[in-house]
């Protein structure tokens, strides 16, 4: 299924994107050989404007010594043919020729004023905007501050506080060149010293910034003048614009934050919107900045964002009028708003649930074990009992069906195959009824449904499967100190660029390896290479191999993709699920304004 | 009476110490790590340096009985300490957050009552005839019908078939007090019906079991008006165990109100509660299980007095 069916359903009416189309239809190598286009591509702009009002290609265009390459999963393009059903619109470039975050650029055609009432699943816990909060925060702070790079609607990487960049000396030094007449809240202008500073608070330990390990990979980085940054790589880093396009990546100000402000506390950003009054584990209101860099952005006079941590009470209130959009929308409310003309649905299967296996804990030390796990389990049963049927098998590895990056040769290794399961295990010296395994849930009902029907299948299959049911601070404890021999969980791709790999897998990887002390040198060695190189083509070839090691590590029991589901009055445009972004889509309210 | 009282007062510090070091060491052994959370929670992967600083800033890196101490010894002086995750105070977000909840079931009580009462002394009065079973039935689904469906089935009928009123949520009276009323109607039908179910059930045997006595018959027998024999004579002799009921209701609505207040998303103690338990916020929880008992306790301590007003037999020494 392809991921990147990111379906809006209102008024009886279906969209794909065409993003996938968009991308396969262009060569990668031709985009790198090509003069570097830095930014959304027209092609892509025009599919944007399906709201009406005229597109304008934004790219900035460089003469730079190589190409600016999205490692987004699609491709930025200067194609202004689309291949989809999008009609071609005018094109005319506004003054000032800036690119506008979350959407290529466009002649406003929103409605200014309103009010987006938006229920949040979880409290953002605190503001600073370089710690992984999970993705409730991502709307706070990602509406608050900005990235130097962000993505276009279809997942691109386009220019944001960074007009235009160039890549030189062999893909080891990156040039920035930062939008001019940006201001912080607070009025202080944006220089290349702040984004100095970021680079240097994120790869603070004292901060512990999610980015810590990737940003690790800067050689040095200097303000060459006040609106440019040149930032110096050990060896090619292919990932460095997925990273700082990430939410984990804002710019903040060196000022504010010398100045002894408190980043959990307080927030003060270069976004569309500012930090109005809030109650922390209530309700937070944002307000419309006014000087915002983007012209005509944001539409929306503020956004109020109430915590609502009960499913049922979130969509009452989404129901009764109480709020116009909503996030984690149950799959069990999804039919009934595709079929509802006055609602609208985001979907993106950008979630994955999966099993933790512990290497350190017998029998799973042995590959052959963690493998029949893997055959033993009927996904599409799992994707029936726990999601009522609405969620895609996991049958490769983390890279959503559909993105640029999915090795479709690989599709379908894993299978349902008890057979092959058992003679796994006998290759072991082991029987299904010799495995007493005991099986870390949290209790959030998307995890413990579907860790019920993986106990179900490997019981039939003849294993001993002990569910031990938890809260999450438990859970998380157990999972950062690697206590547990089987762990349920459910995750995300921090950005659309398969290196994400390395946050699990990698040596010393912060999201699995380091808590069971999990090792490959030959994935370290593969994943060191798909860093280095810089050609797409080759890239993907690296990940395949990776996926091939992985079959044989077998580290998770791979299950399924989730629903992940948003869901608007009908009433409200310029909003998408963006592919391989998922619900950090959130970040980009800018574009949101209601129809009259 | 006054020596009693000192006596009340004084085993009421020793069971809030008590509860005190419960809470505390429960808290303290239950697995989990509020370092994680602040460091991002669920969705994050912190390393053990970092970790291990929060601890060192939140004091955590101490021995236990240091924290212990030191949490005590500010009780004592009334300061509940700060949030680990928010860094706020306690003190301050409680008297935010507490009347809140209060005015929640205060409203929930008084329903219970002015509705409970009057209903039990009907069936009472009017045993032989359908209304008993009716209204007894009536009370049996109140009392059995758990405040999840009775609260989500109000939802369902006022909010999003008739839409009258919301669905939830919390609106400041200090802000808009028509808005606030609407706000607090389901949520407080919805604590009041349990309540009120047993005070009806309490007090309707209550006056059956009095109405049955020798004074009773004397009284009626002496010619008394029958509506003082009810009112002044048996109601305020069925009352005694209707008053300790409705003390005891107090803890059950704080109880209730956890869940209620998820239901309609009331920004209550309960909620703050819930949140700082899946956040190991050990000063918050600590802080409002320590307010809530202390409340627990004084509103039984007055219902005791009460005793006293309402049948002049009781004495205390």
């Amino acid at each position: 299924m392809d991921q990147s069916r990111d379906v809006v359903v209102g008024s009886g009416r279906v969209e794909r994107t065409a993003r996938g189309l968009v991308g396969r239809a262009l060569s990668r190598r031709a985009l790198l050989k090509g003069s570097a286009v830095v930014g959304a591509g027209a092609g892509i702009a025009t599919l944007l404007a399906a709201c009406g009002g005229s597109t304008a290609p934004t790219a900035t265009t460089t003469s730079s010594t190589s190409t600016a390459t999205t490692g987004g999963t699609g491709a930025s393009t200067q194609t202004t043919g689309t291949t989809g059903a999008t009609p071609t619109t005018s094109t005319s470039a506004p003054p000032g020729g800036v690119a506008t975050p979350g959407a290529a650029q466009t002649v406003p055609a929103g409605t200014p004023g309103g009010t987006l009432n938006f229920g949040l699943l979880r409290d953002p816990i605190a503001f600073d905007p370089h710690i992984a909060y999970g993705a409730s925060s991502a709307s706070l702070q990602g509406n608050v501050y900005d990235t130097l790079v962000t993505y276009d609607q279809q997942g691109n990487i386009v220019p944001s506080l960074a007009s235009s960049w160039e890549i030189q000396n062999s893909s080891k030094t990156y040039v920035f060149h930062l939008q001019s007449g940006v201001t912080f809240h607070d009025g202080t202008a944006l220089t290349a010293d702040d984004v100095v500073y970021t680079f240097d608070r994120i790869r603070d330990s004292a901060t512990a910034a999610e980015l810590r390990q990737e940003l690790a990979n800067l050689d040095s980085y200097t303000a060459t003048d006040s609106t440019t940054v040149t930032v110096n790589l050990k060896q090619p880093y292919s990932v460095l614009l997925s990273v700082l396009a990430s939410q984990w990546a804002y710019i903040v100000s060196k000022a504010w934050g010398q100045a002894g402000n408190d980043f959990k506390k307080k927030m003060n950003g270069t976004g569309p919107f500012k930090l109005g009054t809030f109650e922390p584990q209530v309700k937070y209101t944002l307000v419309k900045n006014d000087k915002y860099w983007v012209p005509n952005r944001p539409y929306l006079d503020q956004i109020v964002e109430t915590v609502i941590a009960d499913d049922t009470a979130r969509m009452n209130a989404f129901k009764s009028g109480q709020i116009n959009f909503v996030e984690y929308v149950p799959w069990q409310n999804m039919d009934e708003l595709s079929t509802n003309s006055a609602d609208k649905m985001y979907l993106g299967y950008d979630t994955f649930n999966l099993v933790r296996l512990n290497p350190q804990k017998p029998p799973l030390d042995k590959p052959e074990v963690r493998q029949a796990l893997n055959f033993a389990i009927d996904r599409k049963a799992c994707i029936d009992v726990a999601f009522g049927g609405k969620g895609q098998p996991i049958t490769v590895g983390l890279i959503p069906p559909g993105s640029f990056w999915y090795n479709q040769q690989l599709d379908g290794h894993w299978t349902y195959d008890t057979a092959k399961a058992t003679s796994l295990l006998q290759q072991v010296g082991l029987k299904p009824s010799d495995l007493k395994l005991s099986f870390d849930v949290a209790n959030i009902s998307v995890h413990s449904d579907t860790a019920q029907a993986v106990q179900s299948q490997l019981q039939k299959w003849g294993a001993t499967v002990t569910i031990v049911q938890q809260d999450v601070p438990t859970l998380t404890k157990r999972r950062s100190t690697g206590d547990y021999q089987m762990m349920m969980d459910g995750l995300g791709d921090p950005w659309p660029d398969p290196d994400f790999y390395t946050t699990y897998f990698g040596k010393g990887g912060a999201s699995y390896a380091a808590g069971v002390n999990f090792d490959d040198p030959k994935i370290d060695a593969l994943l060191d290479q798909g860093r280095t190189e810089t050609d797409n083509t080759k890239r993907k070839a690296i990940y395949a191999q990776v996926e091939q090691q992985l079959f044989v590590d077998a580290p998770f029991i791979f299950i399924l993709w989730r629903p992940q589901v948003e869901a608007s009055i009908a009433g409200m445009q310029g909003y998408s699920h963006i592919p391989g972004i998922g619900l950090a889509s959130e970040r980009f309210m800018l574009n949101v304004w209601f129809k009259k | 009476m006054i020596a009693y009282i000192i006596r009340r007062s004084i085993s009421t510090v020793v069971l809030l110490l008590l509860i005190a070091t419960v809470v505390f060491l429960f808290l303290h052994l239950l697995p989990g790590d509020p370092a994680i959370t602040i460091l991002g929670g669920i969705d994050s992967t912190p390393d053990s340096s970092a970790i291990a600083r929060v601890h060192q800033e939140l004091g955590l890196d101490r021995p236990l009985y240091v924290q212990y101490v030191d949490w005590l010894g500010n009780l004592a002086r009334f300061n509940l300490g700060n949030s680990f995750t928010s860094d706020t105070s306690v003190g301050a977000e409680l008297m935010r957050r507490l009347p809140r909840t209060l005015m929640l079931i205060i409203p929930a009580e008084v329903l219970a009552i002015v509705i409970g009462i009057p209903l039990g002394m009907a069936a009472a009065r009017l045993r032989r005839t359908a209304w008993d079973p009716t209204i007894s039935a009536l009370a049996l689904l109140g009392f059995s019908t758990p405040v999840f469906v009775s609260g989500l089935l109000m939802v369902l009928l006022f909010s999003l078939k008739l839409h009258w009123l919301p669905s939830g949520g919390f609106v400041s009276p200090a802000d808009d007090f028509g808005g606030f009323l609407r706000a607090a109607i389901l949520p407080v039908i919805t604590l009041s019906l349990g309540p009120m179910a047993t005070t009806m059930r309490m007090t309707r045997s209550s006056m059956l079991e009095q109405m049955g006595l020798d004074y009773v018959r004397t009284a009626r027998s002496k010619g008394v008006n029958e509506r003082i024999v009810l009112y002044r004579h048996v109601l305020r002799n069925a009352l005694l165990p209707v008053v300790t009921i409705l003390g005891l209701h107090v803890g059950f609505m704080f109880a209730g109100s956890v869940l209620v207040e998820d239901i309609f998303n009331w920004p209550g103690i309960n909620s703050y509660l819930l949140t700082a338990i899946g956040a190991r916020d050990y000063p918050v929880v600590q802080g409002i299980v320590i307010v809530v008992a202390t409340i627990f306790i004084l509103i039984n301590f007055v219902t005791d007095l009460s005793f006293a007003v309402l049948d002049p037999r009781i004495r205390y020494e």
